[in-house]
């Protein structure tokens, strides 16, 4: 306890600032640390370095757009209260290519009751949360870290003696669970949260990205109670009740270009050196993420370094950018292996995109380059023994071989990967591999093993092509690979996700990057393994140091195989305030890295430093949560509990019917006589298995089936199954081990349609007019579950006298339906009837 | 472990080809594997060699125990069951749960999508199908059944045992040619027996689908259609025509020295040499197709249609010429087109004459040897006529099961094919 209390003492007066500067953002302590002073948290909460020319721009988002979580209930007795969220506000600061952000939601309990409530939201997957918060009436109850447990267990004790308490937990990288308990009648509650975080940057540009609403998603199964990740949608059309409103505000440091969001509508405006952004008034629904992108009017120097000091352990910053842009002639000559999978689930479009980016590449090639073309479903074949030159003719025999290719066969990858990786090296040139694939396999542990043992000097690249590729694999297989990934969606535009692509990785810019600390007392590199710098990429590493020193850093590599080497004097302060990010931002760095060092579950030793870094960084990690417990009892502990469910916003653009909704899974005949229908399941191609368990006891594992598109099981509805409804239990997991539940209903019915015949004469003809006496219930599916009553005749004929045929056409009369025909024989007749499941009933009429 | 079997004592004549693809349980038995399956029986030695077909195997589960704890398969993951500690679901990866079990000191847990899983955490084992459903531990290693057969997993790596039997139990069609058996799967794909060996062929050897419905030997090679249009089998390779109007879902097929007809929902196809010929017969979802005299029967779920030039009719209860309009078999008989239907019994195609009134016909499930027919019902076994009476064949007297939904006379044999395995009658 005494461990954690610094972090805490420090938090409390952080809040205390806040309170009584609205207007200033307090940013946490460098946590490890020994307490900051009450002087750092009163007066300095400067959310823009200052130390040096690099730290630019502050933009502040006031904004009620924030992570727009919802309360959502649990256990029993749920409710759903979308006007429970009234407001969100946040602010955001951009320093140095950090965001500071804080987040602040307005709930109101509107119950006569006390309100639990668990909000979920998502954040930017490198977030590190560093603090919450929360205010009840005028109390300001701070919170602790500690291992997610230990915190959990506080908050139920908190809970169950009926004091308010906030919990705040992380599900994913990206998407964080809070828990509030003993809310009081008619209190207000405001929760803040503050997290920072990394900025994109990738050709000149800055990007920040705002989430706002969590989407649709499967059940994840890690967690105990698999409701509380997958907050509720409303539904198209419905709203939530809270608006948002967000200001950014960009000042300082070089002037900014080029400032669009590529989501909102914006109100912009220039004063004194900074820019204000707001949404625009009819843009503040938290339906869509927030992209904010600019540049700066000038280039940012090679090489930089900033740093931050206010504990024992310091934190530096060294980031590489080089100017230099190679001629042509210059780039370092490569061995370019194209890895091409034609399993059956790339064939469609994935597979002509895939000969669509491969046919650029090959143009794309520099002339003293060289080319292998490998395939692989179940085997893997290859263009040429070795790779040829980058001849006209051997372009044309390669592009000609491309164009053999076709999806079909099982995915046997590390058979690709082998033929990749595996031939001999040519030392003149230097290899990089193209994977190209979907990702849709299952044994990545062994993938990146494999790649991890055999990658050497060779750079690989993934490209993952389709709708819903295995990511974790694509991910994986760069970062293994050493290089990085890119995504085409089927309905993004090919030509440019492809030439950035090819921009990129045709000539890289710096390879065998090195850094040399000149005698800096630095330790604890994140990354650890330094990746090479392609074009429009920084290169940013983190460090640890212990105590003041001087030394020239120098920074080595190779542009085009020419050697490239910087030096930069740089000095480490005994003490700099500045610069706070730093250390939480290596503390994230290091959790990730920690994280993704074991594929697959972590050992015991990761999760034991994990938990060590966020209770020495007060950071919130899978195994470290904040929780805030309020002394004081300031609601009625006789009073029942209620649990309230808030609802997300259905992300823009994104339909219920296409997340696990409606019809998700249909049965190809939904009324049947004993058959083999098949089950078709509305699951992503990229699900890791669809499970179907029949309601005679059978389980099978559906099959992704190209050509509908969808998950399909067959299956046999045997003689002598009993009439009536029948549901099949459906089972989707996700890649990542979520799970979506639905059903499909099929009826067997074997019960011939019954109906009631009547003829007269009609003029010189008869009407004959058969109404059915039997009818069944049809359920409409959907959010509903409508009831419908609906007839059971599929079709009904008569056959008269003089041999003909003829078929009724049904009336919808207002109250009844009826199926008639005049015919103009008379006598004796067969009138047949056929229901929906096939059953036929035949009945002698006589015709007047 | 308690372990209850029965050593194979099959009927008179009657041999049964177990797939043991499904697998129920397994267990150790000494130094053999003994699975149980959907299908029936087996025991492997543990190099991997085919022992023995068992007439049945009752394995009861064996819950995995480690000191007071009890880890019990569930659908949510694997719960834990420790003394007085409180019960503990562990997720594994999201698949449901279907047996665990410990092998080396280590637990592990078969998931049904996820394949077999080291447990605590959940990484999971190469070389082992999706579907797990059932494990056996012991110091010699860790016996894995699945829904594709029974793996020895031992020294760090998993390889399969049997796997010298058709695909699967589940068998829609039989076909004689090339010398070898041909026996189409439900969901699995084709088996080929010749020789004594069983090959099997599914989209990873080039099928367009696994769902198969009708085969047919045309003198050269086999062909064989299904969800996603018809494909051949030549010299032991899966091919499929270039057409794409051949790619429909196809459901009967005949074949012909080149000739391919083809059954699909709503028309009849004439494929040779790449002419591609159609003839639309709506309402048409067909079962089986006969060529016979230049005339083409098809056998639907609404009728009986008959193809004579450009000439369609559709005939059934409507104009009096079956007694049921679902019909499911045809075969040539000496008296005329011999007609299965699946409510109305076996009969003789205008005629009149029933020849078993309370048949049940599974699609494709007629077969006749001069005067022997042989009947596959759909819950009733076997009908077998000599030419004077009726005999019937079920599980009772060996046969795999009571739904026979194959049949082929193969010279001295009679292959019988159910939807929970494959025999062979010698009479």
């Amino acid at each position: 306890m005494d461990r954690h209390r610094p972090a805490l003492t420090a938090v409390a007066f952080a809040v205390i600032g806040f309170l009584l500067h609205p207007g200033l953002k307090p940013f946490p302590s460098d946590p490890a640390s020994e307490p900051a002073s009450a002087q750092d948290a009163g007066s300095t909460f400067s959310l823009v370095p200052s130390a040096s020319a690099q730290e630019f721009e502050r933009v502040s988002i006031s904004s009620s757009d924030m992570p727009s979580g919802g309360l959502m209930a649990f256990g029993g007795g749920k409710k759903v209260g979308p006007f429970v969220l009234e407001h969100t506000e946040a602010s955001v600061e951009v320093a140095g290519g950090f965001a500071f952000v804080e987040v602040s939601q307005r709930f109101k309990n509107p119950h006569a009751s006390r309100l639990e409530a668990v909000y979920a939201f998502p954040l930017p997957e490198n977030a590190a949360v560093t603090d919450m918060f929360m205010r009840v009436s005028s109390r300001v109850v701070a919170s602790e870290v500690h291992e997610r447990e230990q915190a959990k267990r506080i908050y139920e004790t908190a809970k169950s003696s009926g004091q308010t308490a906030a919990l705040l937990e992380q599900e994913r990288p990206n998407l964080f669970t809070q828990s509030v308990a003993n809310v009081p009648p008619g209190e207000t509650v405001f929760v803040h949260i503050r997290y920072v975080h990394e900025l994109a940057y990738d050709q000149g540009r800055y990007r920040f990205v705002f989430p706002m609403t969590v989407g649709p998603r499967f059940n994840p199964p890690s967690v105990a109670d698999a409701e509380r990740v997958t907050p509720p949608m409303l539904e198209p059309g419905e709203r939530g009740g809270h608006d948002i409103q967000v200001t950014v505000k960009l000042k300082g440091g070089l002037p900014v270009t080029g400032l669009k969001s590529l989501s909102h509508e914006l109100i912009v405006k220039k004063s004194s050196g900074a820019t204000t952004v707001r949404l625009k008034d009819f843009d503040t629904i938290p339906n869509k993420d927030l992209m904010l992108e600019w540049g700066l009017s000038a280039a940012k120097p090679e090489v930089s370094v900033l740093s931050h000091k206010s504990s024992s352990t310091g934190t530096v910053l060294l980031t590489l950018q080089p100017q230099a842009r190679p001629r042509p002639e210059e780039v370092t000559p490569k061995e370019m292996v194209f890895v091409v999978d034609t399993s059956g689930s790339m064939s469609g479009e994935p597979i002509a995109k895939v000969k669509e980016a491969m046919r650029r590449a090959i143009k794309g090639m520099n002339p003293g380059d060289s080319f292998q073309i490998i395939r692989f479903d179940q085997a893997a074949s290859s263009f040429r023994p070795l790779p040829v030159a980058n001849t006209p003719q051997n372009v044309r025999d390669g592009l000609s071989y491309l164009n053999g290719f076709d999806g079909a066969g099982g995915t046997n990858m590390i058979e690709g990967i082998k033929a990749a990786l595996d031939f001999p090296r040519d030392p003149a040139r230097r290899r990089v591999v193209l994977f190209m694939t979907d990702g849709y396999i299952g044994n990545e542990t062994e993938i990146f093993a494999a790649v991890r043992e055999r990658l050497g000097e060779t750079r690989l690249f993934s490209f993952g092509v389709g709708s819903s590729v295995n990511r974790y694999l694509l991910d994986g297989l760069a970062k293994e690979g050493r290089g990085f990934v890119q995504y085409v969606r089927p309905d993004q535009e090919t030509e440019k996700a492809v030439a950035l692509f090819y921009k990129r990785i045709r000539n890289p810019l710096l390879m065998d990057v090195a850094i040399d600390w000149g005698g800096l007392a630095v330790t604890d590199f994140e990354p650890k393994v330094l990746p090479d710098l392609f074009d429009g990429q920084p290169l940013t590493v983190l460090a640890r140091y212990s105590g003041p020193s001087t030394g020239t850093v120098t920074v080595t590599g190779k542009i085009a195989g020419k050697p490239y080497r910087r030096t930069l004097g740089v000095r480490l302060p005994g003490k700099r305030t500045e610069n706070r990010a730093l250390p939480v931002v290596w503390a994230r760095r290091r959790v990730e890295r920690l994280k993704g060092e074991t594929y697959g579950a972590p050992k015991p030793e990761t999760v034991e430093e994990v938990k060590g870094i966020g209770l020495s960084f007060k950071l919130v990690t899978p195994y470290t949560s904040f929780v805030a417990v309020e002394r004081t009892l300031l609601a009625d502990s006789r009073l029942p509990l209620e649990t309230v469910l808030i609802p997300n916003e259905m992300p823009e653009g994104m339909s219920w019917e296409a997340n696990f909704g409606k019809d998700a899974a249909l049965v190809s005949i939904p009324r049947m006589k004993p058959g083999d229908p098949v089950l078709s399941v509305d699951a992503p191609r990229g699900t890791a298995a669809v499970i179907a368990d029949f309601p005679f006891g059978k389980r099978q594992l559906c099959a992704w089936d190209e050509v509908r598109e969808k998950w399909a099981c067959r299956f046999l509805v045997p003689r002598g199954t009993p009439d009536g409804r029948y549901a099949i239990k459906v089972l989707a997991v996700g890649r990542d081990g979520s799970r979506a539940e639905f059903e499909a209903d099929y009826e067997v019915d074997s019960k011939a349609p019954v109906f009631e015949v009547a003829a007269k004469a009609a003029g010189r003809e008869v009407l004959v007019m058969a109404e059915p006496r039997r009818f069944v219930l049809e359920t409409r599916k959907g959010r509903k579950g409508a009831l419908a009553v609906t007839h059971d005749v599929k079709r009904v004929r008569l056959l008269t006298a003089d041999g003909k045929v003829t078929t009724l056409r049904l009336e919808r009369r207002p109250d009844r339906f009826v199926w008639s025909a005049k015919v103009a024989a008379r006598g004796k007749a067969v009138l047949e009837a056929v229901d929906y499941a096939g059953n036929v009933s035949r009945q002698e009429v006589v015709l007047p | 472990m308690t372990l209850l079997l029965a050593t194979a004592a099959l009927g008179a004549g009657v041999e049964t080809f177990p797939s043991c693809a499904r697998v129920k349980a397994v267990a150790f038995l000494w130094d053999t594997a003994v699975v149980s399956a959907e299908d029936g029986a087996c025991r492997y030695a543990l190099d991997g060699s085919e022992v023995s077909a068992l007439e049945a195997a009752e394995l009861p589960p064996e819950p995995a125990r480690q000191g007071d704890c009890e880890f019990v398969p569930r659908r949510d993951g694997l719960l834990r069951r420790c003394g007085r500690l409180a019960d503990e679901v562990f997720p594994v990866g999201g698949f449901p749960v279907t047996s665990a079990a410990f092998h080396g000191g280590v637990l592990y847990a078969g998931t049904f999508g996820g394949g077999l899983r080291r447990m605590p955490s959940g990484e999971r084992v190469a070389g082992v199908p999706d579907a797990v459903t059932a494990l056996a531990g012991s110091p010699r290693g860790l016996l894995v059944g699945t829904d594709r057969g029974t793996f020895l997993f031992e020294k760090g790596k998993a390889r399969a045992l049997g796997g010298a039997g058709p695909a699967d139990g589940h068998i829609v069609k039989l076909a004689r040619g090339g010398g070898a058996l041909w026996a189409a799967h439900f969901d699995r794909g084709l088996s080929r027996l010749q020789d004594g060996v069983w090959t099997r062929f599914t989209t990873a050897e080039g099928l367009p689908s696994d769902w198969v419905d009708d085969l047919a030997w045309d003198g050269q090679c086999l062909w064989g259609a299904g969800e996603r249009g018809v494909f051949f089998v030549e010299d032991g390779v899966v091919k499929r025509p270039e057409d794409p109007r051949l790619l429909r879902p196809t459901t009967a097929l005949a074949a012909s020295s080149g000739t391919v007809l083809l059954g699909q929902a709503g028309r009849v196809v004439a494929w040779k040499n790449g002419v591609f010929t159609e003839t639309a017969v709506p309402e048409l979802h067909p079962q089986r197709l006969l060529a016979d005299g230049g005339k083409v029967w098809l056998a639907g779920l609404d009728g009986l249609w008959e193809l004579e030039g450009a000439k369609v009719t559709r005939h059934g209860v409507i104009d009096g010429k079956l007694p049921g309009d679902w019909v499911t078999a045809l075969s040539p008989g000496p008296d005329g087109l011999l007609v299965g239907t699946y409510d109305a019994g076996l009969l003789v195609f205008g005629s009149g004459a029933t020849l078993k009134s309370d048949a049940w016909v599974n699609p494709g499930a007629l077969d006749r040897d001069g005067a022997r027919l042989a009947v596959g019902e759909n819950g009733t076994g076997l009908a077998l006529w000599d030419g004077a009476s009726w005999s019937q064949l079920g599980a009772a007297d060996g046969l795999p099961g009571d739904d026979v939904s194959a049949v082929l006379f193969d010279g001295p044999h009679l292959w019988v094919g159910t939807r929970t395995g494959l025999a062979r009658i010698t009479h």
